[in-house]
């Protein structure tokens, strides 16, 4: 009584595996996808118009079409809930953070692949997206700055140069984590869905900097793109990070023209693009056009202040932040997550077992154990970590817990890495745009 | 045809009406899987968020540049508004804002969207807590 009435969209948006569970009775289990079972099928079916052929590949929280369209006839005109993205080639389950610039995270029961796939990669743009170009072949790189002889090199004569090479490698938003800061930090909130894993194909960026000769005085690239501001002045640069020279020259540094082994799509920075592995997504600018070699650490939009930068001596938080106090975020920090089950799973009463899967990863290092709690912490449980195939490749980790009675569970997953650094229970150094949060991601199951 | 969803019919009334509505139609769930069709949000509107003095005036200020969704996603105090008013003004180059106009915005941010007692992050999906 006196509950307000809500749409099934504010439903699905608030929580897509509930809303499942509230109107189809859907249950998103230990399968790799959620499935229609019992009275839920038949309730679906019905709403449908007829039997759902496919019903164990439908994703769970997936509205059908007709339904949402209904919803919104019903929704009221009221402050839009969580934004599933719509755009083409992206999976309808990316929750959008922001539309301008496109902003949008992959929760992470998404990130359930092996290898992330293009349809399911977050994005993250800084200004606006240049149009699409209708010949790759003849997008131009240009390499200057501190080097003995500038190139201008055509990206189809690079590949033709060139034995390029695959490597799988996360790619990580700096501010992945954000939202678990308390107070809140400036900016996009991700939860941890600023991440995914994809095969990469291109060069090394340390070749094709080597073939201008790096000067002895070249610390640190200037990285430089061909999107817009978002202002639409054509003067301002929206975003330009850079890399020291060593992280630049690692054989795993790549200049990238092609995901999952498709050429590069626009949105991910076609034709060509940086991928500097295990730090903040920033440093691997899109839309590549130029590379300048600097003297000293590079300055540009998103070097400065406190932008992409962590705090020196820990600050209080919600504190004003002294901008001296402050240095470059560089290897990102260790993270688990689990992709399988989803939050908010609801199992059936007498269930024993629960089968997890998830994935973790640590910046520069690989991750050395994840370890998985049902009871808050008190006791832990090592899981299985599969074998990398490079470095900066993440670890899908997995294992079976049991479940000692019916109720309500918590499962904690909680990765260390090679420095023996774990994940923390709650964000912490807090900064003001809230980089470096990294806390155990936690999933709530209901047993019967 | 509900059995045990008819309890939750009775406390989401506007979800057993899209239920009903949905039954007229006949969509095979299997296309609206493969093309992951989605409900496209309406194009924003100050409308859309807190009601309260100089709304639209900070709207139209802030998607000058960006959406007003990533405005309404942040919780700040005052001070903290005021100081990222500054960081957009020195780190991309917004065009500065001072005097009264300035005072209108933060006092419609801070208004609308202050400090949160609980932060973001995680939720108990079960209890929205």
């Amino acid at each position: 009584m006196g509950r307000p009435e809500r749409s099934i969209d504010e439903l699905y948006a608030d929580d897509p595996a509930r809303a499942d569970a509230v109107v189809f009775r859907r249950r998103t289990d230990v399968s790799r996808r959620g499935f229609l079972g019992g009275a839920g099928l038949a309730a679906m079916s019905a709403a449908v118009g007829g039997p759902i052929v496919f019903a164990p590949s439908v994703p769970a929280g997936l509205i059908p079409a007709a339904f949402a369209q209904e919803a919104k006839k019903e929704a009221p005109a009221a402050a839009p809930g969580p934004q599933k993205l719509s755009f083409p080639g992206k999976d309808g389950g990316l929750v959008v953070l922001g539309d301008k610039p496109l902003v949008a995270e992959t929760p992470e029961q998404l990130l359930d692949d092996e290898t992330t796939p293009t349809a399911k990669f977050f994005i993250r743009n800084n200004g606006q997206p240049p149009e699409p170009t209708g010949d790759p072949d003849a997008w131009k790189l240009t390499i200057d700055g501190e080097v003995n002889k500038p190139v201008e090199i055509a990206l189809g004569e690079l590949k033709k140069r060139v034995q390029p090479k695959t490597l799988r490698m996360v790619l990580e938003c700096g501010g992945n984590g954000r939202s678990f800061f308390a107070p809140q930090a400036r900016g996009n909130q991700w939860t941890n869905g600023g991440a995914g894993c994809a095969e990469w194909t291109g060069v090394p960026l340390g070749d094709v900097l080597r073939s201008a000769g790096v000067k002895a005085s070249a610390v640190y690239t200037a990285n430089y793109g061909s999107d817009t501001h978002l202002s639409g002045d054509p003067k301002l640069v929206p975003l330009s990070r850079g890399v020291p020279i060593r992280k630049a020259m690692e054989q795993h540094s790549l200049l990238v023209w092609a995901m999952n082994g498709k050429p590069l799509e626009s949105i991910h920075g076609a034709p060509l693009r940086l991928v500097i592995p295990g730090w903040p997504g920033s440093a691997s600018h899109k839309w590549l056009t130029k590379i300048t070699l600097r003297d000293k650490v590079h300055d540009g939009p998103g070097m400065t202040g406190t932008s992409y930068r962590v705090a020196i001596k820990p600050m209080l938080p919600g504190g004003k932040a002294d901008d001296a106090n402050f240095k470059i975020l560089e290897s990102m920090p260790v993270r688990s997550i689990i992709t399988s089950p989803a939050n908010g799973t609801r199992l059936g009463a007498g269930t024993k077992e629960l089968k997890l899967r998830g994935g973790a990863w640590a910046g520069d290092l690989d991750v050395q154990r994840v370890d998985v709690s049902i009871d808050f912490g008190a006791t832990w449980q090592r899981a299985y970590l599969s074998p990398t195939r490079n470095r900066y490749d993440w670890r899908r980790w997995s294992m079976a817990v049991a479940l000692p009675s019916d109720g309500y569970y918590e499962i904690w997953a909680r990765a260390t890495d090679m420095a023996n650094k774990a994940q923390p229970h709650i964000a912490g150094n807090w900064n003001p745009q809230g980089y470096g949060a990294n806390p155990m991601h936690r999933v709530a199951v209901l047993v019967g | 045809m509900m059995g045990p969803d008819s309890a939750a019919g009775l406390r989401y009334p506007s979800l057993a009406m899209a239920l009903g509505l949905v039954a007229l139609l006949a969509l095979p769930l299997a296309d609206a899987a493969a093309q992951g069709k989605r409900v496209r949000p309406a194009e924003e509107q100050p409308e859309h968020y807190p009601d309260g003095p100089n709304r639209e005036t900070t709207f139209y200020f802030c998607t000058a540049c960006h959406s007003f969704r990533i405005v309404a996603a942040q919780g700040m105090s005052r001070e903290r508004w005021d100081e990222s008013l500054t960081w957009m003004v020195d780190r991309h180059k917004m065009p500065d804002v001072q005097g009264e106009d300035r005072g209108k915005i933060l006092d419609y941010l801070a208004a609308a969207f202050p400090e949160r007692k609980e932060p973001g992050g995680w939720k108990n999906p079960f209890t929205g807590k």
